[in-house]
């Protein structure tokens, strides 16, 4: 338990401003944190924002000289802005910009309104936020196809509306007899009893299928289930035909945009807005971020988390010691094997993480033209693809599972600038492009310098067959592996989302099973990243939950904070889940 | 036109449905089965190969059938002689280093293996326990229509099953629960990376996964198809068999224990479609708002045959949609079984050899166990890969059985037989199947073995090789799939073959389905027959007619 009035000593320096936090720093060495955060990234902000918002004293502890994790906007050419990991928003729960009053700290969301699917000859198929936009494109290559499409929309609302609640809510542990867990097991299983027969069992084969053969229930075009299929592979190590893909689309399509269901914007100023308002938002609350010095090691002793070691020696005292790195990395890189379990330490060796996504940052020198698209397209502005058959879809992933990058690879680009002039000079553009598949290690061996150039050109050389003017245009392009990412950002052979979602390692199986509640065998020891329920994207849920495990420990959970009440459980309310669902609009093709 | 009146027609004579049949029989009811073809067993048959050759066409192990059942139905009285048993399973290696698979012992592969072996063993079968049951009951619904007929009594034996099988689940334990609910969802390719070294190993484990399947050891879900195996063979008791006389001999006793139990036999009646009526008044309903029920069958020739209940042995896509005409479904219940994937990607090689092939490094003695050619997991991945795009495996992987070792009578003296389960092969190959894309598959296939067994091929008299639409045709089963439907997650349990059918009773009135397109799946097992019979005779009949 925190002593009471150290915590208010915590809130009265935060009041007098800068001059004690002066005062703290230097006192770190003999200073005792309530809470150190290991990793700047968006959910470790926001964990330690909410802790600090309830009078903890939080630290936050970042490996690299700038914040933000895989969530930063940076200069690495003259004046261009690159969102150089993560490049589009709209996971981010709502319940956090609101509790952590994001705006207020300067994060804006500027939706964009749809994309196309470029082709070989000129021809293209367009997607867009607006339902009847998006039907009368479907309609140019399938006429059966638009009429799908209200179903397809209908039904993915319905998983999406199911799914959304649950993802700020704790995992229950179905082993356990703890009257928590038993509970949380019955809203589970009232919440799927209450969908009826039909929408129920609609629910188990959405989570289990295989994206391909959801979309052959819907659609008859090749290209717009491979436009669909798309949103399915992003960031996993799997194929459209491997069943649970079903289940990666709808981790797309859940976000919004100012209340707009399945949209995706950009944020003002690339994606390190996301991580510099949470920052804003928790300094204000008293907090203190260091940067340039990572965490070496994580000290226990007798089987608590008693502080930090960090790189450049120093040690650093908390109570409480919340990793916002992936479980293998924060295992296997900081902690000392001999004080864990060895059943544990195995199951976290075993933990599922892999490096499929590449990411090109290309500054250029003006708008590139799209053969297919006429000039000034609203489908510009959004995200564009190239693509023609779910065929090549599955042979990109085949050669990522033989240890080489495809020669036709999916490819998701995007060019914010045209709507957020933040990010460049005036008349310049900055795109960003991620690559489906990209392998960590190549079959040929390690990452070379050649090897990755090479790979920047076979996707260049994909965009140019569809832009003339594209290769003339480039000023600067950065190349980024999984290996790459993970040595940057810190994320596990450069998986996106702190490791796989497949049903293995998804609830009360992620990132551990008998470890999904946040906690570790190691007391004090938390983890905060989405290597936990419910996993990757700028979604910011883990972090949330883990704030409310940890102030749960200590008993200063806040009712905000606390999980939904369980007093639908007792009361039947029919008549509220009953409500027929209207027929509402995906954004076409969320990446 | 001839009218006979039954209790029960069985469309289909496979094993299932002798299953059924028997079952309904010996519990009192007139029992007629129309088979199709001139031989009963369906995919569980002997059939001629070349003069004096004699093969199981299709299935050719004798390992899920459950020991429990092999007793109930006396089909050991009804002829039925195991010619060898607890066969071993060897995996082999180019050098001839195999690895050998006894029961929980393994010999071969690295020592680290071989200490493990044991304890992995141990953890499959507790899991394997926990299955066996599962497949040997109905799957409960998890929710049902509150005006539905027999809703609360079989609403609450549904209850009492999901509440049974929560506490077995609870029973094995923490860790072993949690084993379970993290290993369901994995592949198979990481399940054996997590416990074993040598390539040899894990191949073999992984074909074990996946065989039957469509899917590859990388894809999500293999594990679930293993443990469904490891379950059923833990029913079966863990023993991998070979009936003398091929797998038609488990028909032929079926058969017999049939006719034993008063079931009406014809063979060469394929039936062309279900009749269905329209109850009325007479029966109790209000014209407007009467039921369709299933009344009967006609055959291909115009005979009709009349039943209260028509039970399908065919797989449900085919009997709904076919057979029973989606006009009689909702849309909905339609468009789910339209939507049933039924995929195969294996084939079948048979071989009459003039003489006992050699294999590197093996004696005659062992080359009568089940021999596996799958030389690592990534091997498996290989040869699967290419059937996704319609295109055949440059190297296959086989599962290969020489059944006249056990049992010289299959073939003429001196000479045998090679039977082999070829993977790789899709359902259909892009520009269809050719004489010449057959020969080259075979040519890959022979390669494959000629570098295991140098030789092999100046041996062979005669050969032939099925492929998925070959085993389509021959056995009635679509898309080439063992399983009358993959064996995939959202086609398991419950979910089998749609929800709305789980429970061996399709929403038309007097129809049953008892393939193995239903719970608990394929393979020679008889489980779905087994329980579709005691479904149906949960619902009594009306019209007293039966001898009982």
């Amino acid at each position: 338990m925190v002593n009471k009035t150290q915590s208010r000593d915590a809130r009265n320096s935060r009041d007098s401003g800068a001059v004690k936090k002066q005062q703290s720093v230097q006192q770190t060495s003999s200073h005792r944190y309530d809470v150190v955060v290991i990793g700047s990234g968006h959910n470790g902000l926001v964990t330690a924002s909410y802790l600090a918002r309830a009078g903890l004293d939080v630290l936050v502890v970042e490996k690299n000289d700038y914040i933000g994790g895989a969530a930063v906007s940076r200069n690495l050419y003259k004046d261009f802005t690159y969102s150089n990991c993560s490049y589009v928003c709209s996971l981010l729960r709502p319940e956090i910009m609101r509790d952590l009053e994001l705006p207020h700290h300067g994060l804006q969301v500027i939706p964009y309104e749809g994309g196309a699917v470029l082709m070989p000859g000129k021809q293209f198929l367009g997607s867009s936020n607006n339902h009847e936009i998006q039907r009368r494109e479907f309609a140019k290559f399938s006429i059966r196809d638009s009429e799908a499409y209200d179903r397809l929309s209908r039904d993915v609302i319905r998983q999406c509306k199911f799914i959304k609640p649950l993802l700020l809510r704790t995992p229950p542990d179905p082993t356990s007899f703890k009257p928590r867990d038993l509970t949380e097991l019955l809203y589970l299983g009232q919440k799927l009893h209450r969908l009826g027969e039909k929408q129920m069992h609609e629910t188990m084969r959405f989570w289990t299928m295989s994206v391909s053969d959801f979309l052959d229930e819907y659609f008859e075009s090749d290209l717009i289930k491979a436009m669909y299929a798309g949103s399915a592979i992003i960031g996993t190590a799997l194929g459209p035909k491997s069943p649970g893909t079903a289940y990666v689309m709808l981790h797309h399509f859940m976000g919004d945009v100012d209340g707009a269901v399945g949209a995706w914007g950009f944020a003002r100023g690339g994606m390190g807005s996301v991580t510099k308002a949470l920052a804003s938002s928790f300094r204000a609350a008293g907090g203190e971020i260091r940067t340039g010095d990572g965490v070496a090691q994580i000290r226990i002793k007798g089987g608590k988390a008693v502080g930090v070691v960090l790189e450049s020696g120093e040690e650093i005292k908390a109570k409480r010691v919340i990793s916002g790195a992936d479980v293998r990395r924060t295992f296997t890189g900081m902690c000392d094997p001999s004080d864990l379990p060895a059943e544990f330490l195995q199951q976290v060796q075993n933990y599922k993480a892999r490096g499929s996504s590449g990411k090109l940052n290309i500054a250029l020198d003006g708008l590139p033209e799209f053969s297919a698209l006429p000039k000034g397209s609203p489908f510009v502005t959004g995200d564009m693809h190239i693509r023609d058959s779910m065929e090549s879809l599955e042979r990109a992933y085949d050669d990522w599972k033989n240890g080489s990058w495809s020669e036709a690879p999916y490819v998701d680009m995007l060019i914010p600038s045209q709507i957020d002039p933040t990010m460049t000079a005036d008349g310049k553009h900055y795109m960003t492009v991620f690559v489906q598949y990209c392998p960590y290690k190549l079959a040929a061996g390690e990452w070379t310098d050649a090897r990755r150039k090479a790979f920047g050109d076979t996707v260049i050389n994909a965009i140019a067959k569809h832009s003339p003017n594209f290769k003339s245009l480039i000023l600067h392009a950065e190349v980024r592996t999984p290996w790459d990412i993970e040595r940057e950002v810190g994320l596990t052979e450069g998986n996106i989302f702190q490791g796989e979602l497949t049903m293995d390692q998804l609830l009360f199986n992620r990132p551990i099973p008998g470890y999904a509640q946040y906690h570790t065998p190691i007391d004090n020891l938390y983890l905060c990243g989405s290597t936990t329920h419910p996993g990757g994207g700028v979604m910011g849920a883990p972090g949330a939950n883990a704030a409310r495990t940890v102030l749960g420990d200590i008993g200063k959970l806040s009712r905000s904070l606390g999980q939904p009440s369980y007093r639908s459980l007792f009361y039947k309310s029919h008549g509220r889940t009953a409500k027929p669902i209207k027929a509402m609009s995906v954004a076409g093709s969320a990446p | 036109m001839v009218k006979q009146k039954f209790d029960s027609i069985i469309i289909g004579g496979g094993h299932n449905g002798l299953v059924t049949a028997i079952k309904l029989a010996k519990a009192g009811q007139r029992v007629l089965v129309l088979e199709a073809k001139d031989q009963f067993g369906g995919a569980a048959v002997t059939r001629g190969l070349a003069p004096g050759y004699n093969i199981s066409a299709a299935a050719h192990l004798l390992h899920l059938l459950p020991k429990k059942l092999q007793r109930e139905l006396r089909l050991e009285q009804f002829g039925l002689v195991l010619a060898a048993q607890n066969l071993k399973t060897i995996a082999l290696d180019l050098a001839g280093n195999h690895v050998v698979f006894d029961g929980k012992n393994l010999s071969g592969g690295t020592a680290a293996d071989q200490s493990h072996y044991p304890t992995y063993h141990r953890d499959m079968q507790e899991l394997a326990r926990f299955f066996a049951p599962l497949l040997a009951s109905r799957a409960p619904r998890l929710a049902r229509g509150k005006h539905e007929p027999h809703a609360r009594a079989e609403k609450l034996r549904d209850a009492c099953n999901l509440a049974m099988t929560g506490l077995r689940l609870r029973l094995l334990g923490r860790r072993r629960m949690r084993q379970m609910l993290r290993i369901i969802g994995m592949n198979a390719y990481d399940l054996v990376d997590e416990h074993f070294e040598s390539p040899l190993v894990k191949g073999a484990i992984a074909l074990d996964a996946v065989i039957g399947t469509e899917f590859a050891p990388r894809t999500p879900g293999t594990v679930i198809s293993y443990l469904y195996r490891l379950g059923a063979e833990y029913a079966a008791g863990n023993s991998l068999a070979q009936p003398q006389g091929g797998m038609g001999s488990v028909s032929a006793a079926l058969v017999k224990a049939a006719e034993a139990a008063g079931v009406t036999l014809k063979l060469k009646s394929p039936v062309a479609r279900i009749l269905v009526s329209r109850a009325d008044s007479s029966q109790g309903y209000d014209d407007e708002y009467a039921p369709d029920y299933a009344s009967g069958v006609v055959t291909v020739n115009g005979t009709e045959y009349h039943a209260n209940h028509i039970v399908s042995n065919v797989d449900p896509k085919t009997t709904v949609l076919q057979l029973a005409g989606p006009q009689h479904f909702d849309t909905d219940f339609v468009r789910r079984i339209n939507n049933i994937r039924m995929k195969g990607v294996s084939g079948k090689l048979h071989l009459a050899l003039k003489a006992l092939p050699e294999f590197k490094g093996l004696s005659r003695l062992e080359l009568g166990n089940r021999l596996l050619i799958a030389p690592s997991s990534e091997a498996i991945e290989r040869a699967i890969d290419p059937t996704k795009y319609g295109e055949f495996a440059e190297q296959p992987v086989l599962e290969i059985t020489i059944p006249t070792l056990a049992d010289p009578s299959l073939a003429p003296a001196g000479t045998h037989l090679l039977s082999a389960v070829v993977v790789g092969i899709p359902t259909e190959l892009k520009g269809g199947w050719k004489a010449e894309s057959r020969k080259a598959l075979l040519k890959n296939v022979m390669a494959v073995l000629e570098s295991y067994a140098p030789g092999i091929g100046k041996l062979v008299v005669q050969s032939e090789l099925l492929t998925p639409s070959d085993i389509a045709e021959e056995f009635a089963l679509p898309g080439g799939c063992w399983h009358q439907g993959s064996l995939t997650f959202d086609q398991f349990y419950f979910m089998r073959p749609t929800y709305g059918a789980s429970q061996y009773q399709t929403p038309l009135k007097g129809l049953y389905l008892c393939g193995a397109g239903n719970h608990p799946g394929g393979g020679v097992m008889g489980l779905a027959g087994y329980n579709a019979a005691q479904q149906v005779l949960r619902h009594p009949i009306k019209n007293q007619n039966s001898k009982g």
